[in-house]
């Protein structure tokens, strides 16, 4: 149960083939760089290299991260943006 | 910047289409007077955006007379370049302009490998909103805006159809122009929105591209110490580089 809330969207969510999972954190917490090592152990090197690449953004209990992104505890939800096209 | 404390801008987001003409008349019922009102409408262009930045840097003197034509239709009233969508190709700037009528024209892009059949906007529900809440207020914090509705639009969306509002109400006719322009320029780069083309050929996930940031850093402010300074109705000139924003919204 306790776990965090991985999002991706548009390219991102495609690329993943789902929309959102769950990814189980122990003691509470895991910095981004721990996550990012889980989704690359489970997803692969290209699809790990895809969620950090230049102009992905992400967000964090939705609300944009600038900067290095704080360290998740259980519940959190985090999200993968890919470069946005408004307008 | 003392501007938004009387002003706050009507943001809506959904899968609604908008009537201009009640979204006009709500906006000048808000404003109370305003001597001036500008809307833009963006609609879904037919013509495929693929790539077309690439082959449009060959042709780009052609892209530019096209995009100029464009750009006035919108400034004019219902243009659409909604750019959104399209690259570089301005050509499609005036194609999307005619594409809201019956017959859309079709010659200034004669290479055009493909048609649009459909466009698909996937949003983040909530962080979207307050993406475009922001580019709304900053627009009222650098003009004396006295109503600013912006209207965009999600999920799936046909050739023609109206993508994106914004009506800027002001007492003076450059600052509802500016401001309009502004958060056409900044929703591009900053408003969280992905579209994804549809077309005979396949689907691919549009990008902003160089021209949209270029477009949205011309409105940086000329000095930091000067936020908010433009006087009542005339921004510094200093606020729009040399040459203003790209090409495709004037």
């Amino acid at each position: 149960m306790s776990a965090v809330t991985v999002r991706y969207f548009a390219r991102l969510r495609e690329l993943l083939g789902d929309e959102q999972e769950s990814v189980a954190v122990s003691g509470g917490a895991i910095t981004f760089v721990e996550l990012l090592d889980h989704l690359r152990s489970v997803h692969g090197d290209e699809i790990a290299d895809h969620l950090t690449a230049p102009g992905v953004r992400i967000a964090i209990n939705d609300e944009i991260v600038d900067g290095a992104a704080p360290a998740l505890v259980a519940g959190d939800r985090i999200a993968f943006l890919p470069p946005v096209t408004g307008g | 910047m003392t501007f938004s404390a009387a002003m706050e801008p009507l943001v809506r987001v959904g899968t609604e289409d908008f009537d201009v003409g009640a979204e006009y008349a709500a906006a000048r019922g808000r404003a109370g007077g305003a001597g001036a009102l500008v809307t833009f409408t963006g609609c879904v262009r037919d013509l495929i955006a693929a790539d077309a930045a690439a082959h449009a840097a060959a042709d780009s003197a052609d892209a530019a007379d096209a995009v100029a034509d464009g750009g006035n239709a919108s400034v004019a009233d219902a243009g659409s370049d909604s750019g959104a969508d399209s690259r570089a190709d301005s050509g499609t700037a005036s194609r999307a302009a005619s594409g809201t009528g019956p017959e859309p024209h079709v010659d200034a892009v004669v290479d055009a490998p493909d048609r649009v059949t459909a466009l698909e906007l996937e949003h983040y529900p909530g962080l979207t909103e307050r993406s475009v809440e922001a580019v709304a207020r900053e627009a009222a914090r650098r003009w004396p805006l006295l109503a600013l509705t912006v209207v965009h639009r999600v999920g799936r969306l046909l050739p023609g159809d109206q993508i994106v509002l914004v009506v800027a109400a002001s007492s003076h006719r450059h600052a509802a122009f500016d401001a309009a322009c502004f958060v056409m320029d900044y929703l591009k780069t900053r408003a969280v929105f992905w579209k994804k083309e549809l077309s005979g050929s396949g689907a691919h996930w549009i990008e902003s591209r160089a021209d949209d940031h270029r477009a949205a850093g011309a409105w940086s402010d000329p000095d930091p110490d000067a936020a908010g300074v433009p006087a009542a109705g005339v921004p510094a000139a200093g606020d729009r580089a040399p040459g203003g924003p790209a090409s495709d919204h004037r």
